[in-house]
């Protein structure tokens, strides 16, 4: 049988015989022993453009075995795919390529005319070819080659692949592993060849539009023009049908250029495009975010699972790997990052996006009643709680209320404490299709509580830091629309781990945008250098939905419940008893019964605490009751109303420059109660010092702090603010500046914090009283005067109603400070009340371990104010710490048994009922039929008469009268005296109707002394004049002296009243011999006081002046000399 | 005067080259006056090479001594074989470097840089040149390319005449040969102007044989040269010379056989040195062919083929033309060399020993002691070839039989009576005396005792044999 030296068949030949051109039908019968699976590239193409020869070959040998495979063949054409995938996405991998091109004739030439042989040689080779095989590689046609350098690869050269007059694309012989060069899940270049028709349809469509752009392409690249029509037949039906109308495809692509300049990449003359941006297909991607809130992005990021996530879903162009996994910390801006796995430029987020890095733990636990704790409970005996370690980039995308929520039925947000006081953070992301990303974080307990927090966010390494700090928050409700958003905040931070470690809280509104800076003001009360904590009043002028906390080491977030039901339709009516000592509120809701304002344990929402109001010790928990105001208010708390009208703020305070109520000066709820820091300081006396700057801004914020209470009142109780109405009293004798000062200081505020429609009533204190009565106790006016008298700690004021209408007014400063105050240039040292009682009080407290009260009243007596002493002794019947603890001072009660001052008490009672007659008789009101009592020294007058119907009372009272008006028979004068006196004007002034406010000055008259009465409206006495009237004045007062020493004859104030007959007598002697004085200081006093308001009238008594000058020594005498 | 430039590239090249002297000494007939062989291998050290050289040498050596005119009937060594330098080799230079190093990677710009890391792989531009391309003729077609910058390649062009003819051996498979032969081809056609009869060579008839694999090579992991690519990097090289050769030829011959003998497997050096196989006799056979063709003027393709296929073909496998080629210069040059071999020393004191003056001397001299060197080289080429596989063995090569017997599938002529009664080298010497009579006496020695030895084989050719 004949035998032919040759692999393919053909006709038999003999020796040396023509034969068939050895074509290509004939190469392909060549079999191949090994198939085509040699595990070595081809090299045998004698050629240096061997490698464009062998891609060309296997496209043509691809088109016939198959698209699938593994063929050294499949490898060359998904090698050259994935060179021309490369070049269509260039933009993608621009930081890890780049393109440089080779011109046939300059690049040639260099080669061919270079003085190196070797070049020479080497660039004759490469034309020879050229030029020699060009019709079989369309070198004619040839005007670039277009290479891929790899920056990222070894060499500063890295060739990857080009450009291929044949195939468009070819590949170097050389394996390259590429980092993050991946196209769906197809990594590029690798050992898994991936057919035309499984890549990105995108790919196909652009290469497809290339066939039809390039002229001739069918017959010059036909083994590749083979391979799309292979292709074609294994694509989708929808692809198929995109392949059949491209249009303009082609031309819509942008064109691909040289570091997008003006040199373009072409194949045969044919400009190659790029990709359009991937962006607007990755935005199909299940892993797309999908927020609650409205979220405008052109292009919404990605969230990509930093664990294992087989769900399924669709990433680019591909389901996701499941173990796969996305980076922990991408360290690229949003906008600049690629995905993984994947290269194409597109914004995803990790977890470090959302996570913290640090997580703040507070050395107490958070109070999950009003701040979001994300379910951590400890399970340890160290209880502690966390900040929330969520970076405000999460709640771009998601609501704050939301991030309580589940997803799929978890909580979107947990942290759970984990052995070893560690803590894990659980954040659950909503993806498309109802999916979502689950991100997880371990903070592990630093090694070193000192070290700075160690950490790692590309390991997802967390870590710990303690922060002793506490947050208060007051109000703690959204405010409504139109109305003021003003929050308190108060930071306090009392850590010593870190040196200058600053603190610093950020606002984030309903936008998540930072609150900002104009709308915060900040200012720190408290030093850590003076205290051990820091402590800074923020004032919020916004509502906002969160806090950042933040310092050098580490931030988290702080998200309050803030209560929403807020508002309501109840009309509130507040009247407000700003008092000398004592201020008081009252309210009444819907016209209902008045009742003091308080602040129940069910109103929880005044005022929030990180840290839960509880029994800690720490100071730096304690202060905020100080700084803003206790949790409670009310009769059965520590702290009620009537509220010492008081200030506090630290002591360096520069009132020079603003100061901010519930900042850095706040109502001290717990003076008379505790003692205050060294650097702190209380100013009292508020009512009448309002002379300086300084002064006015303390009475301002005083009013303010009033003010932001009641709001919080109306709006957490139901209360409609457009029907509010707040009646707010002045003392008759306050000069007309002031007066209106205090006006505009409640207007600003009221309108400020309630709102323009709020129904504001100024009401002259002495009026209101009589309405409490009139409204409550059944007293009306009848055919006999009612007289009412209000007793506070300045001033007593006195009104007389006729039928309902006050028909004349009358003001002086005789009350509460007369007695117990340190007149006329006295002092603490050389007070009686003070000198007889301090010691003993003090001592009582002592010995029943009232040691932080002791404190308290060792700290007011410091401040060497007589008044304020005997208002705290005044105030202990009422100390909850006391009343608690069965320890019974009553401070009224011992000057009751205290038989030794009480002519003290007699005379300021009689002196009263003198001076009042007179006053009746001067304007010819016939004899009241009732005389009623209100304010807080109202109650001094039972330690005279602790009778039931006040029958002392009631007979000095009808003595005097009878004595000035001279009558002997038929008086009858009801004493009222309630048990609470000082609620009474503000319950009178709720129990007004309409605007009552009556123009004083019509019915004011000053009984300048008995004889001389300062008529209302014409003819005004001016101070100018005062000194005309001293002595009638002295007149009248000895008139009195006569009147109350004779009556000792009928009346015994021995039997009455205890008082021994030697102390009448010292007395007696005393006020004669100090009287004259006592009024000539009195009178410079007041002209002081006015100082260059001379033309004022007259608008006092000159007749109180010699008591006021001289019962406070009278007192001091009675204590040193033991006069009994 | 017509001269054939044959050149031999890489070892295969080298090895039909060392057919083709054996054949031309046998006197199988070539057209072509003077045999130019060129061996182009950068492989200085190949065995093959140097060994073809040494034949090729001895062969000029011996031709030199004779003379050949119409008269001259013998046709042992009668093609003369010139050299176009001492050597009959071009020398490549710095073949001991790496191919990086070789065309100056390191400094060449940025984008001829670019290129060259594209065209050639990492592994090609570390190649060590020292041991061919092994199997990567990518950088063969750049590295052979200085040998049309080289003296002997301006030699060659400044030789050639209208009318002489080039051939072109190379293997397919290989390195050198594979990017010899297109680079060869292109640098002809395309001959710069700088070179002389540079538009004689543009349109020089040129033949070429392209030898496909015909051998295997011992799986070696450590070796770039792997058995199992031989077809799918010949095919691939095949579709190349399909357009990049094929149309550049006037005659293309294609050889090749099944794979069934491994050689030992050897990138190169002094230990390439592969036994002998009628493959590379049949190439031989090609330039013979196209040196024998008249009608140039086709891009002819050429197969080769047999009558019968045998693991061990003799003559009468062969297809008639190819055995009417070789049956009677191999017979005879078979007879020559045994009995030079095995007798003619002991008769020396014979009648045409004595009439051709062939004495102890002449065996001692130049000429003798070189064809007889050759004559060892030609023996083992027949031992190899026979015993290679595919075998090719036409002769008996056991000296213990009648030597009329030892060519396979003849039957000699016997006969009981007259001269042919004679057997094995009696009959010879017998013969050999015979015509040493006729013998013209005014020719040399060398002359008279190749004449002598030829026309006494020939006689017996057609006393024995009938041919």
């Amino acid at each position: 049988m004949a035998y032919n030296f040759r692999f393919h068949n053909g006709k038999d030949v003999e020796g040396w015989e023509n034969s068939n051109p050895l074509n290509e039908v004939a190469i392909k019968a060549i079999e191949d022993p090994n198939g085509a699976h040699s595990s070595r590239e081809i090299t045998s193409i004698p050629s240096p453009y061997a490698r464009i020869d062998l891609v060309k070959t296997a496209f043509k040998e691809v088109s016939s075995i198959g698209p699938d495979g593994d063929t050294i063949y499949h490898k060359m054409v998904s090698d050259a795919l994935d060179v021309g995938q490369i070049f269509f996405e260039a933009d993608k991998y621009s930081d890890k390529i780049e393109i440089i091109s080779w011109d046939r004739k300059a690049d040639l030439n260099n080669l061919i005319n270079s003085s190196n042989p070797k070049h020479k040689m080497l660039g004759e080779s490469l034309r020879l070819y050229l030029e020699q095989d060009q019709l079989t590689y369309n070198f004619d046609a040839l005007n670039k080659f277009y290479f891929i350098n790899y920056t990222e690869g070894d060499n500063p050269i890295d060739i990857i692949g080009g450009t291929s007059p044949s195939t468009l694309f070819f590949t170097s012989a050389n394996k390259y592993e590429l980092k993050d060069f991946q196209i769906g899940n197809d990594i590029l270049l690798d050992d898994k060849y991936m057919p035309l028709y499984k890549r990105d349809p995108d790919y196909v469509k652009y290469l497809f539009s290339l066939r039809e752009n390039i002229p001739g392409l069918s017959s010059k690249m036909k083994e590749l023009n083979d391979y799309f029509d292979l292709t074609y037949g294994y694509l989708s039906t929808d692809l198929k049908s995109q392949l059949k109308n491209l249009g303009d495809h082609y031309k819509n692509l942008p064109v691909l250029n040289i570091d997008g300049g003006g040199e373009i990449v072409e194949v045969l003359g044919i400009n190659l495009k790029k990709a359009k941006g991937k962006q607007d297909s990755i935005k199909d991607s299940d892993f797309v975010i999908r927020p609650d809130r409205e979220n405008e992005e052109v292009y919404p990021p990605l969230v990509l699972p930093n664990e294992i996530f087989n769900a399924g879903l669709n990433y680019v162009s591909a389901p996701w790997d499941s173990n796969a996994k996305a980076p922990h910390f991408d360290p690229q801006k949003l906008d600049q990052r690629t995905l993984p796995l994947d290269g194409n430029k597109y914004p995803y987020l990790t977890i470090s996006d959302f996570l913290e890095p640090v997580i703040i733990r507070t050395e107490f636990p958070v109070d999950k009643n009003y701040f979001f704790n994300a379910g951590y409970e400890s399970y340890e005996d160290e209880q502690k709680g966390f900040v929330l370690p969520i970076k405000p980039l999460y709640f771009k995308y998601f609501s704050v209320d939301n991030l309580e929520q589940t997803i799929n039925g978890e909580k979107r947000f947990e942290l759970k404490p984990l052995s070893g006081g560690y803590v894990e953070a659980i954040l659950r992301i909503p993806i498309q299709k109802d999916n979502h990303i689950t991100f997880r974080r371990t903070y592990t307990n630093p090694v070193n509580q000192a070290n700075k927090p160690e950490y790692n966010e590309e390991i997802n390494k967390g870590t710990i830091v303690e922060n002793r700090i506490n947050i208060g928050i007051t109000p703690f409700y959204k405010f409504p629309e139109g109305i003021h958003q003003e929050y308190n905040v108060a930071l306090y931070e009392g850590d010593f781990i870190f040196e200058n470690n600053r603190y610093e809280l950020n606002y984030f509104d309903a936008e998540n945008k930072i609150v900002p800076i104009g709308n915060v003001h900040k200012v720190q009360r408290r030093f850590k250098e003076e205290e051990t904590y820091n402590m800074f009043g923020e004032i919020v002028k916004s509502n906002f939905d969160y806090i950042q906390l933040k310092h050098e080491f580490a931030s988290g977030i702080i998200i309050p419940k803030f209560y929403k039901r807020i508002g309501g339709t109840s009309n509130f009516d507040f009247s407000i008893d700003f008092g000398t000592t004592n201020t008081h509120i009252e309210y009444a809701i819907d016209k209902g019964i008045p009742q003091p304002l308080q602040i129940g344990k069910n109103e929880k929402h005044h005022i929030a605490s990180l840290i839960a109001f509880k029994d800690f010790k720490e100071s730096y928990l304690l202060a905020l009751r100080n700084d803003l105001f206790p949790e409670e208010i009310h009769s059965k708390s520590s702290y009620q109303f009537p509220q010492r009208t008081a200030v506090n703020f630290h002591k360096k305070t520069n009132f020079s420059q603003p100061v901010f109520t519930l900042g850095n000066i706040s109502i001290p709820f717990k003076y008379e109660k505790e003692s205050f820091a060294l650097y702190s300081k209380v100013r009292t006396n508020l009512k009448w010092n309002s002379n300086t700057d300084e002064n006015k801004k303390i009475l301002f914020s005083f009013f303010e702090e009033l003010i932001k209470i009641i709001r919080n009142k109306i709006l957490l109780n139901g209360g409609d603010l457009e029907n509010t109405q707040i009646t707010w009293s002045y003392p008759a004798s306050m000069l007309k500046h002031q007066l209106s000062q205090m006006e505009s200081d409640w207007r600003n505020l009221i309108h400020t914090y309630l709102g323009k429609n709020v129904n504001i009533r100024k009401v002259c204190e002495s009026l209101t009283p009589y309405y409490y009565y009139y409204k409550f106790q059944g007293i009306a006016a009848m055919e006999k005067p009612l007289v009412s008298i209000d007793i506070g700690g300045g001033t007593s004021d006195v009104a007389v109603y006729k039928k309902v209408v006050p028909i004349l007014f009358s003001s002086y400063k005789f009350a509460g400070d007369a007695i117990f105050g340190d007149n006329f240039n006295r002092n603490i040292n050389i007070n009686g009340f003070v000198n007889k009682y301090y010691s003993k009080i003090i001592q009582k407290l002592r010995e029943n371990g009232q040691l932080i009260l002791m404190e308290a009243i060792e700290k007011i007596k410091d401040s060497d104010s007589s008044h304020d002493v005997i208002s705290a002794f005044f105030s202990l019947n009422d100390n909850k710490s006391l009343n608690d603890n069965s320890v019974d001072i009553d401070f009224l009660e011992l000057l009751k048994t205290d038989e030794k001052f009480k002519v003290i008490f007699l005379l300021f009672y009689t002196s009263q009922m003198y001076h009042i007659a007179h006053l009746l008789k001067a304007k010819n009101i016939p004899i009241p039929g009732v005389i009623s009592f209100s304010g807080t020294a109202s109650k001094l007058l039972t330690i005279i008469d602790t009778s039931k119907n006040h029958d002392n009372l009631k007979h000095l009272t009808i003595e005097a009268f009878k004595y000035v008006f001279k009558v002997d028979e038929g008086i009858d004068i009801d004493i009222r005296l309630p048990s609470n006196p000082k609620e009474i004007s503000s319950k009178g002034g709720l129990s007004m109707a309409g605007n009552q406010d009556i123009d004083l000055d019509h019915i004011k008259e000053t009984l300048i002394s008995n004889s001389n009465l300062q008529v209302g409206a014409k003819n005004k006495i001016s101070y100018k004049k005062v000194k005309d009237f001293e002595d009638s004045a002295m007149e009248s007062f000895d008139d009195f002296l006569k009147f109350f020493f004779g009556l000792n004859k009928s009346y015994s104030y021995r039997v009455n009243f205890g008082i021994e007959k030697a102390s009448l007598d010292f007395t007696e002697a005393f006020l004669y011999k100090k009287k004259r004085n006592a009024l000539k200081t009195g009178i410079q006093n007041k002209l002081n006081e006015i100082s260059n308001e001379s033309d004022e009238e007259i608008n006092e008594t000159l007749f109180f002046y010699p008591l006021v000058g001289t019962l406070g020594e009278l007192a001091y005498e009675f204590e040193k000399n033991k006069v009994n | 005067m017509s001269k054939l430039y044959v050149f031999g590239i890489g070892g295969t090249g080298a090895r039909v080259l060392k057919s083709l002297s054996f054949l031309l000494a046998t006197g199988v007939k070539c057209n072509s006056t003077s045999v130019v062989p060129i061996l182009i291998d950068p492989d200085a050290a190949n065995s093959d090479v140097n060994q073809t050289v040494d034949i090729l040498k001895l062969y000029e050596s011996i031709r030199s001594k004779l003379t050949f005119n119409r008269e001259t009937s013998n046709q042992f060594f009668k093609t003369d074989i010139s050299p176009l330098n001492p050597d009959f080799r071009i020398n490549i230079q710095d073949s001991k470097k790496k191919f990086k190093e070789f065309i100056d990677y390191q400094s060449l710009d940025k984008k001829n840089k670019s290129l060259v890391s594209l065209l050639f792989s990492e592994k090609n531009l570390n190649a060590d040149l020292e041991e061919g391309f092994t199997g990567n003729p990518n950088m063969g077609s750049v590295v052979l390319n200085q040998f049309t910058t080289s003296k002997d390649f301006e030699a060659f062009a400044s030789s050639f005449a209208q009318g002489d003819r080039i051939f072109i051996i190379s293997s397919i498979f290989g390195g050198t040969g594979a990017a010899g032969f297109p680079l060869l081809l292109k640098n002809i056609r395309s001959a710069s102007p700088t070179l002389n009869n540079h538009s004689h060579l543009q349109t020089a008839p040129i033949g070429a044989v392209s030898v496909l694999p015909y051998f295997g090579v011992k799986k070696d992991n450590e070796s770039n040269i792997e058995k199992s690519t031989f077809i799918s990097k010949t095919k691939a090289a095949l579709r190349y010379y399909e357009h990049g050769v094929n149309g550049s030829v006037n005659s293309m011959y294609y050889l090749g056989d099944k794979l069934v003998k491994d050689y030992d497997n050897y990138e190169g050096g002094v230990e390439q040195k592969n036994d002998s196989h009628f493959v590379e006799l049949a190439a031989a056979l090609a330039v013979l062919d196209f040196a024998n063709e008249t009608d140039l003027s086709t891009n002819k393709i050429k197969e080769f083929g047999i009558k019968n296929e045998s693991q061990n073909l003799t003559f009468n496998d062969l297809g008639d033309v190819t055995k009417s080629d070789l049956l009677k210069p191999l017979s005879r040059y078979y007879f020559f060399r045994s009995y030079l071999e095995n007798v003619l020393k002991e008769k020396l004191n014979s009648d045409f020993a004595k009439r051709l003056d062939i004495k102890e001397q002449f065996l001692n001299e130049d000429f003798y002691q070189k064809l007889k060197k050759l004559n060892k080289h030609l023996w083992d080429w027949l031992n190899q070839m026979s015993t290679n596989q595919r075998g090719f063995a036409p002769f008996t090569l056991n000296p213990e039989n009648d030597l009329f017997d030892n060519i396979k599938g003849l039957n000699p002529h016997k006969s009981t009576f007259g001269i042919n009664r004679l057997k094995n080298y009696e009959r010879i010497t017998a013969e050999l005396n015979k015509t040493a009579k006729k013998m013209n006496t005014s020719k040399s020695t060398e002359d008279r005792f190749m004449q002598v030895f030829f026309d006494t084989t020939e006689k017996l050719m057609v006393a024995k044999y009938k041919l």
